[in-house]
């Protein structure tokens, strides 16, 4: 009897490594992807090794020996809550294919490859980055985080947060009630209260990640050239992996550099290459298929309308009463009112945002990206392309999975799409290349 | 296949089938007005200066009694026609689940009626009627959503749902022009309790009585409560049935039958896709109980010691009730729905478990994974049925569920081998 339980556990040994093996792989190979683009610079290394570290070494977040962490999915966990508990928050979503395919065995068929990857990881276990967390916080924002919840719960500590539907002030009532509740959960689990001070603290450390944001996004927005658009989600997916005043200091750094090569004028592409803006479900770090193939066939990825991109972080916390309940009714605020995620009942906020966004950054195409079983976002796409067909924007709907067999047939549809705006900006220039 | 075949061969079949019951023919007629109004084309209809105010629930999750003590009866619409989702094809994703789909048929249908002004009241259980209600609102129509809370322990959920349940009676109360008091809630909670109650009561007579009405006959006579016009009158209908139930049981008798019981759960089979119950009833299974979204709210009126205080503590009291009972989609995890089918494999000898999962309804396959472990424990085998609205499958499912009530037949039959084989010895 106790061979065969010596021979499963080996079996099951060699099952853990085969996975964290390829799970490996498939990192450094979107890693690798990723700098063949050309146009890297060393202000990105940071970054690029946060992700490394999490996914290629197999290592936990860097943090203060004795710092719990709290692990978050979606933007509607305000991070400050965490940090002004003492312990440090890590966003948990992940666009990983190994752990994908193991969760497509786990879950509902149906569910998202999103949520997917995540019980991929819960399944396996060998994820230190989930292993190590004290605590999952999961915002209820669709079918597949709700049942994910359930999931996860029989592992791990999980908070769910309920997120309104609706964003009446009766709504923004009930979610600040909703936060003290976590407030006091991720208290519990750090043995530590949130201060006045310390939320305060919390605040400014993340406000300062928000700056540097909206430094780069400005940079960004006047001179697209000066990066591509993969690296620049890359550089915003690692804000899930860094400390804020770390991941600050890091786009600091990349903010001087970016600001330098745009007064020596020192482009990575062609100024005159298609604008293309992505939108719809999130692009996770390690599945940068989209940007990546969009960029390879010759556009320019100038903007994107993503979860974790710059909707992430871009809204600022703005108190308004400087009391206690004052900074968490502003962070109540700050993760309802202005967050275009399709969670919510009415989203008009969305295409307000979309369309300021295809103004500010000059759009000239918009890619809607739809994860397989993201419903909610598949609800919204005729919406927008009512919108931007108003606007005179071309777009398209490319719907793809967490595995590379679509990849070839996403490349025809995304050079066909590039090939349409550049035929649009002007024939000759398209014919002649 | 049109609107009109759909639910007019499925009702045929059913008064074919159950042709000796005569209380049935009350719920044969009031399933046949009730989508006979939707077969027409609104667009065909000459304009109504007094349109009629109309409350309509899109699916399970808001106690009826709260519109009910509103002094008007509301319009579930809870899907269940492959040709209603034709109607509502350009304003959903392909992913979406059908039930959904025929929800927002429906409701597309109604909104464009001229002689109604309907006030669209959505349960946001799910992400499809989230976005429904906003497809809804776009599209100029009044909607109310109602937001559920996720997980019922937690003290700020009940508050928030409290909330939502007095702002629905107070929308609902503004577009009939009503008046909630004290009284009409209590009446209310009262006319549905005891439409609940005789539902509980036919449900046991059936379980008593097998054989006198199909499988089928029963889901019809369940779903006609959410189109009765007059819920009193349909309650008295209701216990008329279940007396003639037993008594031809007594008088007539039916042959006791040797089919394998299952219960059924899952995604609710509604009328008129009785695709899955015609399946079940072709393989030779006998349906014990079904358990869908609405099978534990039936248990969610107040007692005597409840039903005392003034309005809002009436309307806090139903509120509570119904969301400690609710297994509707919208929590976290299920449990209610859990902890009744639990409760029904330890107190009936269930030879088997149809899974029913209509393509979609994700939360469906959670909640199995959830359960498998119990069905395991007390060795019932369970069969995953999923599928849609169409048509296709039946054939493939067919044999797959022929397959299953072999097995079953078998597992009896070796069980009791085993058991003369005990007896004997």
């Amino acid at each position: 009897m106790e061979c065969v339980d010596v021979a499963q556990e080996q079996r099951e040994q060699r099952r853990k490594q085969r996975f964290a093996t390829k799970s490996m792989h498939m990192t450094q190979k979107y890693l690798r992807r990723m700098r063949d683009l050309g146009g890297t610079i060393e202000q990105m290394e940071p970054f690029f090794n946060a992700l490394e570290r999490i996914y290629v070494q197999g290592l936990d977040v860097e943090r203060p020996h004795h710092t719990k962490t709290v692990g978050t999915y979606c933007v509607q966990v305000p991070q400050e809550l965490i940090y002004a508990a003492g312990a440090r928050p890590v966003k948990l979503c992940s666009g990983h294919y190994t752990a994908f395919s193991i969760g497509d065995d786990v879950v509902a068929r149906d569910a998202c490859p999103l949520v997917k990857a995540i019980a991929g990881f819960e399944h396996m276990g060998t994820l230190p980055l989930y292993e190590n967390c004290s605590l999952m916080v999961v915002p209820i924002t669709c079918d597949c985080k709700k049942r994910i919840a359930g999931l996860l719960r029989e592992r791990w500590p999980v908070h769910p947060l309920h997120v309104p539907a609706n964003r009446e002030d009766e709504d923004i009532e009930h979610y600040v009630e909703d936060l003290y509740e976590l407030m006091h959960m991720v208290s519990s689990v750090t043995g530590q209260a949130v201060t006045y001070e310390s939320l305060a603290n919390a605040l400014n450390l993340t406000g300062r990640a928000q700056y540097e944001l909206s430094r780069f996004l400005r940079i960004k927005r006047v001179t697209p050239n000066l990066l591509y658009g993969t690296h620049a989600m890359a550089v915003m997916n690692a804000a899930s992996y860094l400390e804020a005043g770390v991941w600050a200091s890091a786009m600091g750094a990349l903010n001087d550099e970016l600001e330098r090569k745009a007064r020596g004028n020192e482009l990575v592409s062609r100024k005159d290459l298609p604008r293309i803006m992505l939108t719809g479900s999130p692009i996770v770090f390690p599945n940068l298929k989209i940007p990546l193939l969009v960029e390879e066939a010759g556009g320019m990825v100038v903007a994107d309308e993503t979860c974790m991109g710059e909707r992430g972080m871009s809204d600022p916390v703005v108190p308004v009463d400087a009391s206690f309940d004052g900074l968490m009714r502003s962070l109540a605020i700050r993760s309802l009112r202005p967050c275009p995620c399709p969670t919510f009942a009415d989203n008009s906020q969305r295409i307000y945002r979309l369309r300021q966004m295809v103004r500010d950054y000059r759009v000239e195409g918009v890619i809607y990206h739809v994860l397989r079983g993201c419903l909610v976002y598949d609800y919204e796409y005729r919406l927008v392309e009512e919108e931007l067909e108003s606007m005179g924007i071309p777009v398209i709907r490319l719907e793809s999975d967490y595995t590379d067999q679509d990849v070839e047939q996403l490349r025809i549809r995304s050079e066909a799409f590039v090939e349409t705006i550049k035929l649009k900006k002007g024939p000759l220039k398209a014919i002649r290349g | 296949m049109s609107y009109e075949t759909e639910y007019s061969e499925t009702l045929q079949r059913i008064c074919t089938a159950n042709a000796g019951v005569s209380s049935l023919r009350y719920f044969l007629d009031t399933a046949a007005s009730w989508h006979a109004c939707f077969a027409r084309d609104p667009d065909g209809m000459s304009q109504d200066d007094d349109a009629r105010p109309l409350v309509v629930v899109l699916g399970y999750g808001v106690p009826e009694q709260l519109i009910y003590a509103c002094n008007t009866t509301p319009c579930i619409l809870l899907g269940g026609s492959h040709a209603s989702c034709q109607w509502s094809d350009d304003a959903v994703p392909r992913d979406s689940d059908p039930a959904s789909r025929s929800i927002l048929g429906y409701a597309l249908r109604l909104a464009a009626r001229p002689d109604i002004d309907p006030l669209f009241v959505v349960p946001l259980a799910n992400d499809n009627m989230r976005k429904i209600a906003y497809h809804l609102k776009r599209e100029g129509h009044e909607v109310l959503p109602v937001d559920i809370p996720p997980v019922a322990t937690s003290p700020s959920a009940r508050q928030a749902w409290e909330h939502s349940a007095e702002v629905l009676v107070h929308t609902v109360a503004c577009h009939v022009g009503g008046w909630v008091t004290a009284r009409s809630l209590r009446n209310a909670d009262k006319l549905v309790g005891r439409a609940r109650a005789a539902i509980l009561a036919f449900e046991q007579s059936c379980l008593e009585c097998p054989g006198v009405l199909d499988s089928e006959a029963r889901l019809l006579v369940t779903n006609t409560y959410c189109q009765a016009s007059d819920l009193a009158q349909w309650t008295a209908a209701l216990d008329e049935l279940t007396a003639e139930v037993r008594a031809r049981y007594r008088t007539i008798g039916c042959p006791s039958s040797s089919a394998p019981r299952i219960l059924v759960v899952g995604s609710p089979i509604l009328f008129p896709q009785h695709k899955v119950a015609e399946l079940i009833n072709d393989a030779g299974l006998y349906t014990l109980v079904t358990v869908d979204a609405a099978s534990t709210s039936r248990f969610a009126s107040l007692n005597a010691r409840e039903s005392l205080g003034g309005a809002t503590a009436l309307m806090r009291a139903i509120s509570r009730k119904h969301y400690s009972f609710d297994s509707s989609s919208a929590s976290v995890v299920n449990w209610a729905m859990e902890h009744y089918v639990e409760h029904l494999l330890s107190s009936m000898e269930v030879d088997g478990v149809i899974f029913h999962i209509l393509k979609g309804q994700i939360e469906y396959d959670f909640a199995l994974s959830r359960l498998e472990p119990l069905f395991d424990r007390l060795d019932t085998p369970v069969f995953r049925l999923e599928t849609d609205y169409q048509y296709q499958d039946v054939e493939q499912l067919r044999i797959r569920l022929e397959a299953f009530a072999e097995m079953l037949e078998q597992r009896m039959l070796v069980a009791n081998r085993a058991y003369a084989r005990r007896y004997c010895a």
